[in-house]
């Protein structure tokens, strides 16, 4: 029985993802009005430490999501409450994860089998970011709550899968 | 008419989702708490991610079997399995994890080839002594492409064994022991053979000796016949694991008896496969025994009992060993002794066998390999290497004062027991390392 090594993902994810992280945090830290331009350069360094963090960590890669996270956190939380600032933090999110899918540390193509996942997601965030953005004088509330809605959907849905995929006890 | 697929286990969150988690409901608390909605609308997308990892990670696949087998020579170990599909989307998302085998170092990560039809896997590892383990199946767990929840898949999964002891004892069941029984022909060898207590006749095998050949009944019946005997038993041996804590501690202790358990092990399957009968005792605070004994069944029994021989808390006497040795065993029988060689008058197993009637020769794995194996690579500084030649002397003469009783095997490179092959092929009274 011959295995051959499995194929790892590029290093420190994909660049790709990497960038496209990158880029929306930079966008997220501008929309902060952060002074010197301390949004953008949190958001990059943050991402290129983690970058790093996860090439030298050889398959111990939990440990690197902490920079991204607090960086995600700082700027979402400084974000004044605008639509762009609202839009921005939720593809921010969905960057995150897609850039999460692409770990060094498991097999390639983890941002390809990914897209399902992400499309639930992306699903969920785009009904409550369109709801508020569509009504006229915009309340954010009514967003959010379309934003647990679909969570509680997907709560029922997973319930039901369960309850009917669980074994069931011979009829007498 | 198979048997229907068994139900999918339910999936599992792994620390990736509970920190990703955490993080959404920290967004939302401090969303709410500041009342700004950013934070929040953030957060929908990575809590709804997470729901959908636990939904995903347990389609696709709901059964597969495992087959594995473990191959290498030496301190190198190689374990490759299959896992037998069909499987959804070639395999993807479906990872194996070996469980480790102990005191083994790997040599690399586990390496996974997925197909549709199966999954095959490999892992490396270098064992730094001899070992008999009997390993758990491994794990096969599918998990979402985002790493958040993992599943395990259900199948049949057998365990692996796996069984490193020196080279040198294969050879060791060649070896003729001293006839150890009282009276000659009480227990009969199975055996047939060419040489030994006439059988009976056979028809004869194309190229038959002319010296097996039976003139007279070939003549009578009108067809080559040949004669078959029944072998000697060569003797008989007990082997003697000493479980005892020693003053060398817990750790040293557990490793040295982790060696002796795979050296034993070596030795009776070795006996066992030439049909010689083997008592098999471990003596910890009292003396727990298998009587003598071959067969197929019997190695079974025997490696279970090797397998379940733990250190014991208590010490017991030695006296109290050759004393309870006597109600199992008769004594005259060759003796084979794993233990220690402390010096210590009321430790030392060997003056109460010798004293009892028991032949004995001690193998005495020696704790300064473990120091070898410990410090590999690195220089030792003067006074290091003073205390090594120090420790090395002290050794050799406690080695030396148990040669009064019995022969002593000092056995310090664990990867060779030839030093025991070569007395019992040609025992001597002088020091065998």
């Amino acid at each position: 029985m011959k295995a051959a090594p499995a194929r790892p993902s590029s290093a420190g994810g994909g660049p790709f993802t990497t960038a496209l992280l990158a880029a929306t945090l930079a966008v997220l830290g501008l929309l902060t009005g952060l002074p010197f331009l301390l949004g953008p350069v949190i958001g990059v360094v943050a991402v290129v430490g983690a970058a790093g963090w996860r090439h030298t960590s050889r398959g111990r890669t939990e440990s690197a999501l902490f920079p991204v996270l607090g960086a995600l956190g700082a700027l979402l939380f400084a974000a004044p409450p605008e639509r762009s600032t609202e839009l921005f933090g939720g593809v921010a999110a969905l960057a995150f994860l897609l850039w999460l899918a692409d770990d060094p540390a498991r097999p390639a193509g983890g941002g390809r089998r990914a897209v399902p996942l992400l499309g639930v997601a992306a699903l969920s965030f785009g009904l409550s970011w369109s709801v508020t953005l569509l009504l006229a004088p915009g309340v954010p509330e009514v967003g959010i709550a379309a934003g647990l809605l679909v969570a509680a959907l997907f709560l029922v849905a997973v319930a039901l899968r369960w309850s009917l995929s669980a074994p069931r006890s011979e009829a007498a | 008419m198979s048997a229907p697929p068994p139900a999918a286990a339910p999936s599992r969150l792994r620390p990736r989702a509970v920190l990703l988690i955490g993080f959404a409901g920290a967004l939302v608390v401090g969303g709410v708490a500041l009342r700004t909605p950013v934070p929040l609308l953030a957060a929908i997308p990575l809590l709804t991610v997470a729901l959908a990892a636990t939904w995903g990670s347990r389609g696709g696949t709901r059964s597969t079997d495992l087959t594995w087998e473990a191959g290498g020579l030496g301190p190198s170990l190689e374990i490759r399995g299959r896992l037998s599909g069909p499987f959804a989307r070639g395999g993807e998302g479906i990872d194996v994890v070996v469980p480790p085998v102990p005191g083994a170092t790997p040599r690399g990560p586990t390496r996974v080839v997925r197909s549709p039809e199966e999954i095959l896997f490999s892992v490396d590892q270098t064992l730094a002594e001899p070992v008999i383990s009997v390993l758990a199946p491994p794990r096969v767990v599918r998990h979402d492409p985002l790493g958040l929840a993992e599943g395990p898949i259900p199948g049949a999964r057998p365990t692996l064994a796996v069984e490193r002891y020196p080279p040198e004892l294969t050879r060791l069941g060649s070896v003729r022991l001293d006839r150890t029984l009282h009276l000659p022909g009480e227990s009969r060898s199975h055996r047939i053979g060419t040489s030994g207590e006439f059988f009976g006749v056979r028809v004869a095998a194309p190229g038959e000796p002319p010296r097996r050949i039976n003139w007279r009944a070939s003549a009578r019946v009108g067809q080559l016949l040949a004669n078959d005997y029944q072998l000697d038993r060569t003797g008989d041996i007990l082997l003697l694991l000493d479980v005892r804590p020693t003053r060398f501690g817990r750790d040293v202790d557990e490793r040295l008896l982790a060696i002796s358990r795979a050296g034993l092990y070596g030795i009776a399957e070795s006996f066992l496969r030439t049909k010689v009968r083997v008592g098999y005792a471990r003596f910890g605070e009292f003396l727990e025994a298998i009587p003598l004994s071959t067969g197929r069944v019997h190695r079974i029994r025997v490696k279970q009992a090797v397998l379940e021989s733990r250190r014991s808390e208590v010490a017991g006497p030695a006296e109290r060993c050759a004393f309870q040795l006597r109600r199992y065993f008769r004594p005259g029988l060759t003796t084979l002794v794993i233990s220690q060689a402390t010096g210590d008058p009321g430790f030392d197993l060997l003056p109460y066998l010798s004293r009892g009637g028991f032949p004995s020769i001690l193998v005495s794995p020696s704790p300064l390999g473990l120091r070898g194996s410990r410090e590999e690579g690195s220089e030792p500084s003067v006074e290091e290497a003073l205390a090594r030649r120090l420790e090395n002397a002290e050794r050799r003469s406690r080695v030396a004062g148990s040669w009064e009783y019995g022969p002593v095997i000092d056995w310090t490179d664990y990867w060779s027991l030839a030093a025991l092959e070569r007395f019992l092929r040609q025992p001597t009274r002088r020091r065998v390392s």
